[in-house]
């Protein structure tokens, strides 16, 4: 009896969490040698929680989305990690049982509409083949299926605009046909990168007013892979920010907006002009966004850190708690090194090292 | 017209002929893109004047239309008193020295089988000048826009997008312009790498005496660097004021609205984002009367009616620099707008309270 009460509960808090992602590590052979774009990173997603991964051009935000839905292309591999979906291990499957997740419980919006939709192709039959490839309908109840997502994502006349070419919708109709698309089969997590970066902002607030519509609808979870804090600070409920391919803090948006604690994020949210502040300057971030092919040694930000001393050049930070449920990867922080006496012994180690070399 | 004034807009209008079959041409059937459709305003010396729309509402044809790049289909400009095509070819060769443009992608607009050097030498060579020191001039620039003049030699490849976008300055700057015009200077940059950009922008215009004309779809970007700012949409000016009214106190439902959809980096200002419906309409045919009627939350059918074309009116007589086109701008309320810099985190971080 206990035994069973017992199983029930781990059951229980085995679907807690839909997607879990431990110490992914994926990177790339390129001509530049191997690139690690994605670093050792973790991160989990709860049932209808929307998480943000905001960085800047190759922190690594793709190739994470990429890498859940095992679309890395063929010169990249993922070396290390784990990718639970719902319990089982995404890595551990076949490219056919994939295919049958991919899309249908896990699917993804893009930032280019043009490019993810084949122009040859109307809308319409886009989307049926999508449902027909997932779920047990014939052509007929597909096309009144679609019918009823492009409504559901506010595209007017849907009837008639079923049968329209990508080319006679405009962008932000064409990205509410792409997620008519991605939730056609009700996926548990719908991952949009860059969703609204190439729309106009009025256009990208009833991008995301859909989303949110269809999550309470459907309950699901949402990733929102973005360089724009903006959005992050509107639409999710917990961010993870990422620079050099690692997470480097993570946390409720409310603390990642209200107290940054990253010496990466409090300059990149420095960086951004306030309506409604004076300002003279803006204190953003010194240096340039780090080549991925050539990161720094130690810590990936201390060549634009103000507060860069000899112990970041040589030792790489792991994210660490600083405040409750709040994570950051940086030893100048105040409660970091009292917390985590591991790492200050590799640092005394490392400090020891380089006196005796000298 | 006092002498402070650059640039004289009136009336200007550029409509673009689609481009359509042969035979459309034949029978003389082509519609025609209204890209801008009635612009008025100045463009006084030292000052900053920024122009933010959507995309599509003529924004770029504007910055083309100021640096003479496109014939205006009606209306005039004039630049220091005297109108483009009263120009002789002096005039026109220092016109073409004294308003520069930096453009929006910086891989693009720099030539890749050029080194930077030639490529920032190439105006001063063009109008003559520095001729006997060029190189050092080069070398100069380079420092000026916060590169190291070792790099002179390198090809655009190998710079980042912000280090370009320094370049393109660089070559802007080269034959000493009075007026830059800046077509999305950052939007195609880093978040980290715009901030750096725009306060190089800001330290230029302070040191050189520059004016500039910013164009961008960033509210956050134009009211930081505009004294004056134009809100354009469908080729018309909705609104213009000076910055710190337009964004305390919005009149036209337009700008109201597109404040309003700024996704600010405060939760609690982006969670109550507010949505405007429907889409920019096409400029091929803009909807009759004003232009916004068809998104706005305030229209009547007053507004659609074709006569009913607002204009741009001083809506306050102690500020005669703020203008809205706007038959309904006594009823647009403060009340959904508030912009309080105190909400949230402002992003002044003390250095001091940051242990090391």
């Amino acid at each position: 009896m206990l035994l069973i009460l017992v199983t029930k509960e781990s059951n229980r808090l085995m679907t807690e969490k839909i997607l879990e992602v431990d110490n992914l590590t994926t990177s790339f052979d390129t001509e530049e040698g191997t690139v690690r774009a994605v670093n050792n990173i973790s991160f989990s997603i709860e049932e209808g929680e929307t998480m943000g991964i905001v960085g800047e051009s190759g922190s690594g935000k793709s190739v994470t989305a990429l890498s859940v839905m095992r679309l890395i292309e063929s010169n990249g591999s993922i070396e290390n990690g784990t990718i639970h979906y719902r319990g089982s291990n995404l890595l551990e499957k076949t490219e056919s049982e994939i295919q049958s997740i991919r899309g249908s419980e896990i699917s993804m919006v893009f930032q280019d509409t043009l490019d993810s939709l084949n122009p040859v192709y109307t809308i319409g039959t886009q989307i049926n083949r999508v449902i027909r490839k997932h779920r047990d309908m014939d052509n007929k109840e597909a096309r009144e299926e679609t019918i009823r997502l492009l409504e559901q994502v506010g595209i007017p006349n849907a009837e008639e605009r079923i049968d329209d070419y990508p080319h006679q919708f405009s962008g932000g109709m064409r990205q509410r046909a792409l997620i008519a698309m991605a939730i056609s089969c009700n996926p548990s997590v719908l991952i949009a990168d860059e969703p609204t970066t190439a729309l106009d902002v009025t256009i990208e607030a009833q991008i995301f007013e859909v989303l949110d519509k269809i999550q309470h609808e459907t309950g699901m979870s949402i990733i929102v892979i973005t360089h724009d804090l903006g959005v992050v600070a509107g639409v999710c409920d917990f961010v993870n920010v990422m620079y050099g391919g690692e997470i480097v803090e993570k946390s409720k948006t409310d603390d990642i907006f209200g107290d940054p604690q990253h010496p990466y994020t409090r300059g990149l949210l420095r960086s951004i002009p306030r309506i409604g502040k004076e300002e003279d300057r803006l204190r953003g971030i010194e240096g340039n966004v780090p080549n991925p092919a050539a990161l720094p040694s130690g810590c990936t930000f201390h060549p634009r850190c103000p507060h860069a001393t000899d112990e970041c050049r040589q030792h790489d930070p792991s994210l660490q708690e600083v405040k409750r449920n709040h994570r950051a990867a940086c030893i100048h922080i105040d409660g970091y090194k009292s917390l985590h006496k591991e790492d200050k012994e590799i640092i005394i180690n490392d400090r020891k090292k380089g006196e005796s070399d000298d | 017209m006092t002498d402070k004034e650059l640039f004289q807009v009136s009336g200007l209008k550029k409509y673009f002929d689609q481009s359509q079959g042969i035979i459309d041409r034949y029978l003389n059937d082509t519609d025609q893109v209204k890209a801008i459709n009635g612009v008025s305003f100045a463009v006084e010396r030292g000052e900053t004047v920024g122009v933010v729309g959507e995309s599509g509402c003529g924004k770029s044809t504007l910055a083309r239309c100021l640096i003479n790049l496109e014939n205006p289909t009606d209306g005039e400009i004039k630049y220091k008193g005297k109108k483009f095509e009263k120009f002789d070819s002096g005039e026109m060769d220092s016109f073409r020295k004294e308003v520069q443009m930096v453009f929006q992608d910086p891989a693009s607009s720099l030539n890749r089988r050029k080194t930077i050097s030639q490529t920032i030498k190439a105006p001063m060579e063009i109008h003559g000048i520095y001729e006997n020191s060029r190189d050092e001039r080069v070398r100069e620039l380079l420092e000026r826009v916060g590169l190291s003049p070792d790099y002179a030699n390198r090809y655009p490849h190998e710079f980042s997008g912000g280090q370009r976008q320094r370049v393109g300055i660089a070559r802007a700057l080269s034959v000493d312009p009075e007026v830059l015009i800046l077509d999305e200077p950052v939007s195609a940059l880093d978040v980290s790498i715009q901030a750096q950009i725009l306060n190089l922008l800001k330290d230029l215009q302070d040191d050189l005496d520059l004016t500039f004309v910013v164009i961008s779809h960033d509210l956050s970007v134009i009211e930081y660097m505009c004294n004056r700012v134009a809100v354009m949409y469908l080729g018309e000016f909705m609104e213009i004021a000076n910055s710190d009214v337009l964004f305390s106190n919005p009149q036209h439902p337009y700008t109201k609205a597109l404040l309003d959809a700024l996704p600010q980096p405060v939760p609690e200002l982006a969670r109550k984002r507010k949505t405007l419906e429907g889409n920019v309409p096409s400029p091929i045919n803009p909807p009759s009367g004003c232009v916004f009627h068809t998104r706005c939350p305030l229209a009547t059918e007053e507004c659609s009616e074709s006569r009913n074309d607002p204009e741009l009116n001083s809506i306050d007589q102690s500020d005669e620099n703020h203008k809205v086109a706007c038959i309904h701008v006594d009823e647009v309320t403060n009340d959904n707008l508030k912009v309080d810099s105190n909400i949230g985190n402002d992003g002044n971080y003390e250095v001091e309270n940051f242990n090391s």
